[in-house]
């Protein structure tokens, strides 16, 4: 073995390593990773699409549904809710797209690994691959979410505010760094124990309602501060804002949240990394 | 050709433990003192064992290792570890080249979806970009010979066409190290000896590790043997036929399968070579060639009027190898009771070299079979070389004429 070039090395042995040489490992694995990911999503998509009569219409499903129930309670006066400024079907449809964005991007990770084990386990792929495809797959339907969005607004000739609208990109990207990088840090875990995917199945909901969706922040008593520790509702509630042409207050703590979400993601891209090979010697195929 | 060393291992070990729940957690630990930098420790905890134990080799390119043992040998967690699957616990692992896996095919292919499209997911899977797939799409559809399945979901695929595909994808990868897994075993004739025939050419160019249980195939390609028990390499060398030899004698065929009516029993089988006698168990051993008597001895209950006897060896993966004609034929015998001993000579066994095991069976013109025994003992053949099949004629060659043709 003269040269240097070319050269595959697993040992047990080896350097310490810290968290940004594994990060350094994955930027330059990216071009594979991004080669096998885009696959990996058409392939889902055309498989989905082709085996469906509804289609695209499953990306809006959840949060139509979820809206269309808030609508008709809170039309009946069955609950009774403070001014939201704005309709309140346009209130409630898009606090429940922007949920749906969240609960899709938490469960994203994790199905995409799940999906793949048998892959996993028998080839040795770029595995950032894998979460990847869960992005572009998410990024497609948030695009979709928007659309429909769109077509509600339009049709309830809700003013939406070009100022105001520049903090959505940055909002919706922050909602899904949020989930991507709790689902990410549940992933390893998810592959050992199923209570991960039942708990969160339970669990995703419960905090829904924790979080100010389908009702505005309450003015005072305990739920508005327990909001106040909830970084969630900060992000949903100000991207919102932008989308219903509202104040954007505390922009300082959300980018604050945004950046501790980005220091998360990259850690637990790091981890997923470090645990997958010790996990598939252990999950099988 | 060129011969620099592309594959060298060095004291490789796995652990694995035997408990799900408890590895789950260990996993947990692994992980988490992974992450934090600390340097995990190589002796067993409770539970595990070594799956892979102290594996040493180094290959070179054109040289090709045949990985044998049982299952559970740890066979697969060696091939694991070489793809980057999984990680050793102890040892190295140095490869020079691009290393590509034959050990599962269409990975990555979605049911719904068309051969064609498939042919590019499992391409991208196995690190193909999507102009490399573009350049090779027609050798694919080639190679494959599937013709107008080609735009068919592959949901309607019969499990040999997917592997046709698969291999298709997978025979387009230029490796300078090939691991390969027992992929071959679905397929049909035809295919399965164009796959060897690729496989061929590869090991010219690279450096190939296979596994595999089917002996044949191995003694064909290998250039070495490691045969592998409880993750040890009890033995490794490049004498292919006494790797393969070594193999077969850690088989034991346990005398199975009796079926009889109670009214005669077989006593005892006995081979007699070179003077000793050796009784099921003794794992005898012959040279090619060798001749062997064979002697038996049965217990009639009832009168029988008109025996007759039949015996037939069979190898390894039981396939009938050679019988020994009824001795009805050969001498008369009328109204057999009580005890009675047989015995037959064989002068010389052209078999090549393997297992094999001898069975018998006993019966009357009038009441049918009385008893048969499969397996009743066996014996290794040793030979120079190792042939495809079982009989090897050693005739005497005559070269007959030769001719210089003038241009």
């Amino acid at each position: 073995m003269d040269s240097k070039e070319n050269l595959t090395v697993y040992s047990s042995e080896g350097p310490r390593r810290f968290i940004t040489s594994h990060l350094w490992d994955i930027a330059q694995s990216l071009p594979q990773a991004h080669e096998l990911g885009f696959r990996l999503f058409k392939r889902n998509l055309k498989a989905q699409y082709r085996q469906s009569m509804l289609g695209l219409v499953w990306a809006v499903l959840p949060p139509l549904a979820t809206a269309a129930l808030w609508i008709f309670l809170q039309g009946n006066n069955v609950v009774s809710m403070r001014d939201t400024g704005v309709p309140y079907p346009i209130f409630v449809l898009t606090g429940t797209m922007l949920w749906q964005v969240f609960s899709e991007s938490i469960s994203a990770p994790i199905n995409q690994v799940t999906d793949n084990r048998a892959m996993l386990a028998k080839i040795n792929i770029p595995r950032e691959g894998l979460l990847l495809s869960g992005a572009y797959e998410l990024l497609f339907n948030t695009f979709i979410k928007l659309v429909i969005l769109s077509a509600v607004y339009l049709y309830f000739h809700q003013q939406v505010a070009l100022r105001s609208l520049a903090i959505v990109p940055v909002g919706l990207f922050a909602i899904s760094a949020a989930g991507f990088s709790i689902g990410l840090f549940l992933t390893p875990l998810g592959l050992l124990y199923q209570d991960v995917n039942r708990g969160l199945a339970i669990l995703l909901p419960f905090f829904m309602y924790l979080t100010p969706v389908v009702y505005p922040v309450p003015q005072d008593g305990p739920l508005s501060q327990a909001m106040k520790f909830n970084p969630l509702s900060t992000l949903i509630v100000q991207t919102r804002n932008g989308f219903i042409s509202q104040p954007v207050y505390d922009l300082s703590l959300f980018l604050l949240i945004l950046l501790a979400f980005t220091l998360f993601f990259l850690i637990c891209l790091a981890v997923y990394r470090i645990a997958m090979p010790i996990i598939i010697e252990r999950m099988g195929s | 050709m060129n011969t620099d060393t592309l594959v060298r291992v060095e004291g490789l070990s796995k652990k694995f433990c035997r408990d799900l729940k408890r590895s789950m957690w260990y996993g947990i630990q692994d992980v988490g003192s992974e992450v934090m930098g600390l340097r995990r420790k190589p002796d067993l905890r409770t539970g595990e064992f070594w799956a892979v134990n102290d594996v040493n080799f180094e290959l070179r390119r054109g040289e090709c290792l045949g990985l044998i043992g049982h299952n559970g040998a740890g066979k697969s967690t060696l091939l694991k570890m070489l793809n980057g699957l999984i990680k050793p616990d102890r040892g190295r692992i140095t490869m020079q080249g691009r290393v590509g896996a034959l050990i599962e095919l269409g990975t990555g292919f979605n049911p719904i979806l068309t051969g064609r499209e498939n042919i590019y997911n499992n391409g991208a899977v196995l690190g193909f970009t999507q102009k490399e797939i573009n350049k090779k799409i027609d050798a694919i559809v080639d190679f494959a010979e599937i013709g107008d399945f080609l735009d068919t979901p592959v949901q309607n695929y019969s499990s040999g066409m997917k592997v046709r595909l698969g291999f298709a994808v997978a025979a387009q990868m230029e490796p300078d190290v090939l691991l390969i897994d027992e992929v071959l075993a679905v397929g049909d004739m035809g295919f399965v000896l164009k796959c060897y025939n690729l496989i061929d050419q590869i090991l010219y160019n690279s450096a190939l590790i296979l596994v595999s249980h089917n002996i044949p195939q191995i003694a064909r390609t290998a250039t070495q043997i490691m045969l592998l028990d409880r993750g040890v390499g009890i033995v490794h060398t490049s004498d292919v036929p006494a790797g393969i030899s070594a193999y077969y004698q850690r088989y034991e065929i346990k005398n199975g399968n009796f079926q009889g009516t109670g009214d005669v029993d077989l006593l005892d089988l006995r081979l007699v070579h070179d003077g000793e006698t050796h009784r099921n168990g003794s794992n005898l051993t012959i040279e090619y060639g060798d001749g062997m008597e064979i002697e038996i001895d049965v217990l009639c209950r009832e009168k029988i009027s008109e025996p007759s006897m039949y015996l037939a060896f069979y190898d390894q993966s039981q396939r009938g190898v050679a019988e020994i004609m009824n001795f009805r034929e050969c001498i008369q015998v009328q109204d057999l009771l009580g005890k009675a001993s047989f015995s037959l000579k064989l002068p010389s066994l052209p078999f090549t070299q393997g297992k094999y095991s001898i069975s018998i069976s006993f019966s009357d013109t009038s009441h049918g079979v009385l008893f048969r025994n499969q397996s009743v003992i066996s014996f290794n053949v040793h030979g120079k070389s190792h042939g495809w099949t079982s009989v090897q004629f050693s005739p005497e060659w005559q070269m007959k004429q030769m001719e210089h043709l003038d241009e």
